[in-house]
């Protein structure tokens, strides 16, 4: 993932900035954008497609805020994995369906034994829960033991910011 | 700071939407969430006796009333100085709110900010001509941020609750949207106009209905999504474990971070979950040691080892 950065310069930046807070919801928001910046539209288009085709810009779009969505069993389920085998176990676990985001990660020993991370999104708990059974399958003795951490109120979403 | 029982947060957070539009919004509260109606008026004298509560009632949408203009004013206050002026700001009716927060030196020199409403932009400047005329706050480094239209733009979210966020019913075009534009959106000339084609609705309606799925919080935003590993630069999650009674100070300590791009309350010791983004990795280890100063609390950081999947869409 990080093998090829991208460095932007100031002019993206500047159209970053402008689009971070939301596209203008009118016809032609990239000529809006380039108005604000005293730019050609046409070069705005051009250096977005440029950024989104060298990562830099995941995806353009909507959004959506799960909870709204009736989306509310929104787990981390946390997994203490043995250390040998956490490439495969990892790549086991992110290859379900349900799981939206997996990762290794360090422990903090005593109080934080876990170091695979799988998110889950459910309608409920019931479902989430029998999704991280799925999960302690497929680990199977490979996993040690394992929390759900539910999401009990989003306190902040605004991605990244460019900031100065 | 009080302490909240599991009831009282319940409470709270059944009441975060708004009260019940009913005849008896208490008793309905109460039926919720398993309590008498009694019990509930009592419980909401005491939140607001201990002042968790401010008040009950009307937040008014000033947008909807002609108040369109606000801004953000921002002074840099000698520190000795500060609290003294924040209450002689905070004492007008057209400050809003006024917060002292932390500097971010070399980028952001100020402390005190105010948020300050009107009905167009003159009256606004004239107001914060007037109050930095009548205190010694026009004596100080100081400068008027003002927002934008919020309704052309559909910008961050802070504070959802899980538990009390009501699922917004959609109808077929508005699932067909929300599935549609997840995937990206053009980068084109008329990207509505060609999404809408797409969709096999018209541009305007398009538009139209965008807007209103930004204002009812279905949409948390609609524009790019920035990568910050591909800008070089750093993403890490990090936890903390916050006293339950100190939770919501925590959080608005961590949220003054421009670099906290995500942060979530969960259940567990470690209960407040976020995630910086920055665009120069070493400011990693700057923000966590703020955070840790600021809060008094040691920060977990939890950086990824390795990715093994990463997709996230919800359909509807």
């Amino acid at each position: 993932m990080n093998q090829f950065r991208s460095k932007l310069d100031d002019t993206d930046r500047a159209i970053l900035k402008v689009l971070q807070d939301g596209l203008a919801l009118v016809p032609k928001p990239y000529h809006a954008a380039a108005a604000k910046l005293g730019l050609e539209a046409a070069e705005v288009i051009a250096r977005l497609k440029q950024m989104q085709a060298a990562g830099v810009i995941r995806r353009l779009g909507a959004v959506p805020n799960h909870y709204k969505l009736g989306v509310r069993s929104n787990g981390m389920t946390v997994w203490d994995v043995d250390d040998e085998m956490i490439g495969q176990a990892g790549r086991d676990v992110g290859a379900l369906p349900f799981v939206s985001h997996c990762y290794h990660r360090p422990r903090h020993l005593p109080d934080w034994p876990y170091n695979l991370f799988a998110m889950v999104h459910g309608r409920s708990r019931a479902e989430t829960e029998a999704q991280a059974q799925d999960i302690a399958r497929v680990l199977g003795a490979r996993a040690r033991g394992h929390e759900i951490l539910y999401s009990t109120r989003i306190l902040k979403k605004t991605g990244l910011r460019l900031i100065g | 700071m009080s302490a909240l029982d599991a009831k009282d947060r319940e409470l709270l957070s059944a009441i975060e939407g708004g009260l019940p539009l009913v005849a008896a919004p208490y008793a309905e509260i109460g039926r919720r969430i398993g309590l008498g109606e009694q019990e509930v008026i009592d419980r909401f004298a005491r939140l607001i006796d201990t002042g968790v509560v401010k008040r009950l009632g009307l937040v008014v949408r000033h947008h909807e009333l002609g108040y369109t203009a606000n801004a953000m004013v921002v002074w840099d206050v000698p520190d000795q100085k500060v609290a003294e002026l924040g209450r002689r700001a905070a004492a007008r009716d057209f400050v809003t709110l006024c917060y002292r927060r932390p500097r971010r030196l070399p980028e952001w020199p100020f402390n005190l900010f105010c948020m300050i409403h009107g009905k167009n932009r003159a009256e606004v400047r004239d107001q914060i001509a007037r109050l930095n005329h009548e205190t010694e706050l026009g004596a100080f480094p100081n400068t008027v941020l003002f927002s934008r239209r919020r309704f052309k733009q559909c910008g961050a979210r802070y504070g959802v609750s899980a538990a009390d966020a009501d699922v917004i019913p959609l109808d077929p075009v508005d699932r067909q949207i929300v599935n549609g534009l997840q995937g990206g959106f053009p980068i084109s000339d008329h990207p509505f106009s060609d999404s809408a084609e797409r969709l096999g609705l018209t541009e305007d309606d398009l538009i139209t209905r965008i807007q209103s799925l930004c204002e009812r919080g279905v949409l948390s935003r609609f524009g790019p999504m920035i990568n910050a590993e591909r800008l070089g630069g750093g993403v890490i999650l990090a936890a903390l474990a916050v006293p339950e009674d100190d939770f919501d100070r925590v959080a608005e300590l961590v949220n003054a971070h421009p670099e906290v791009a995500h942060n979530y309350a969960r259940d567990h010791r470690l209960n407040m979950w976020f995630v910086l983004s920055v665009e120069h990795p070493e400011r990693i280890a700057e923000v966590i040691a703020d955070i840790e100063a600021e809060t008094g609390l040691h920060v977990y950081p939890m950086p990824k080892l390795e990715e093994y999947f990463v997709e996230f869409k919800v359909s509807v």
